[in-house]
C-alpha cells in the first residue's frame, strides 16, 4: 500500500523533473528577438549609409554635365567670325571693283551688244603667234593659274 | 541601382546636351543667316546670282551670254557645284575688270577654266576681248 510519505516523494520527484527539464531549455525568445531586431538594424544602418554615399556622389549631376563635356555643342565661334570676314571683305572688294568701272547701262546699248553678237560682226585676230590665236588658263587644285 | 543611376545621369546628358545645342542654334542665328546669304540655296538663288553676273558685266560695258549650266554632283559634303560657262565679248579693260569681279563674287565659288582671245571688231576696227570663263559655284544639295 502507497504511504504518504511515498506519494509526497513522488510529487516531488515530478517537481524535481520539471525544473531540471526548464534548465536544459534552448529557446530563449527575449533574447532571440533582441538578436533579430540588432541584426536588422545593423542591416538597415549599412543599406542607409551605401545609399547616402550613392547620394552624396551622384546629387550633384547638373555640375557634371558643364558645356565643356557635351560633344557637339560647342561652336567653333572663331572659325565661323573668319569665315564670315572673309566672304565680307570679298564682298566689300567686289562692290569697290564693281563700282570702279561701273558704265551707264542703256537699253538700246545693250540690244545693241545683242544684235552685235547675233550677226557675229566681232571677229578673232591671232596675236600671239601663229598657233597662239587663243590664250587658256586654268585653275589648278591649289588655286594658281596655269597659262597655257 | 548603379545601373539606374547611370540611365539618369545619361539621361541628364542627352537632356543637356540638346538645351546646349539648342542654345547654340539660336545664338548663332545672326550668324548663320549672314553665312546663308553667301550660299545658293534654291532655283530663285541660282537665278539671282545668274542676274548678278550678268548686271555685273553690262554694267562694265562688256556683252555677256551663258553657254552652259548644269548641276554637277559632288560626293562628299552637304553641296553640289553649280557648273556655269560664260562667254565675254568687249573692251580688253572691261572684260578683264568682269572676270575680276567674277572672282570676288561673294559666293562659295572658283574659276575653274579662262580662255581669253583678242578680237577686232569688223565693222568699226576697234580691238577687244573675247573671254570664255568657267565657274563652279557651291550649292545646297538636292535644292536645285
Amino acid at each position: 500500500m502507497i504511504s504518504k510519505t511515498d506519494i509526497l516523494n513522488i510529487v516531488h520527484k515530478v517537481k524535481q523533473g520539471r525544473s531540471s527539464r526548464a534548465s536544459q531549455r534552448f529557446v530563449f525568445p527575449m533574447r532571440d528577438w533582441l538578436i533579430g531586431i540588432g541584426i536588422f538594424l545593423v542591416l538597415i544602418t549599412m543599406v542607409i549609409s551605401y545609399d547616402l554615399i550613392l547620394f552624396t556622389q551622384h546629387s550633384s549631376l547638373e555640375a557634371i554635365v558643364t558645356s565643356n563635356n557635351i560633344k557637339g555643342a560647342n561652336l567653333d565661334k572663331e572659325l565661323i567670325v573668319d569665315t564670315i570676314d572673309q566672304y565680307q571683305s570679298k564682298a566689300e572688294e567686289f562692290s569697290r571693283l564693281r563700282a570702279f568701272g561701273q558704265v551707264e547701262v542703256v537699253e538700246e546699248d545693250i540690244n545693241d551688244v545683242e544684235s552685235e553678237e547675233s550677226v557675229g560682226s566681232i571677229s578673232e585676230t591671232e596675236t600671239l603667234g601663229d598657233s597662239g590665236a587663243e590664250e587658256s588658263a586654268s585653275l589648278s587644285e591649289e588655286g594658281m593659274f596655269e597659262v597655257r | 541601382m548603379l545601373a539606374a543611376i547611370q540611365l539618369i545621369e545619361d539621361d541628364r546628358s542627352v537632356h543637356a546636351t540638346s538645351q546646349a545645342i539648342l542654345v547654340a542654334f539660336e545664338e548663332s542665328k545672326e550668324e548663320r543667316e549672314l553665312l546663308d546669304s553667301f550660299v545658293i540655296k534654291d532655283d530663285e538663288d541660282a537665278s539671282a546670282f545668274l542676274s548678278l553676273v550678268e548686271t555685273v558685266a553690262l554694267e562694265q560695258g562688256v556683252a555677256i551670254s551663258t553657254e552652259k549650266l548644269q548641276v554637277v554632283p559632288t560626293e562628299e559634303g552637304s553641296f553640289d557645284n553649280l557648273s556655269m560657262t560664260f562667254n565675254l565679248q568687249g573692251p580688253s579693260e572691261n572684260v578683264k575688270r568682269v572676270i575680276a569681279l567674277m572672282e570676288t563674287l561673294p559666293y562659295q565659288q572658283r574659276v575653274v577654266e579662262l580662255t581669253l582671245r583678242e578680237s577686232v571688231e569688223e565693222n568699226t576696227g576697234l580691238e577687244g576681248v573675247k573671254a570664255r570663263i568657267h565657274l563652279l559655284v557651291s550649292v545646297k544639295e538636292g535644292n536645285i
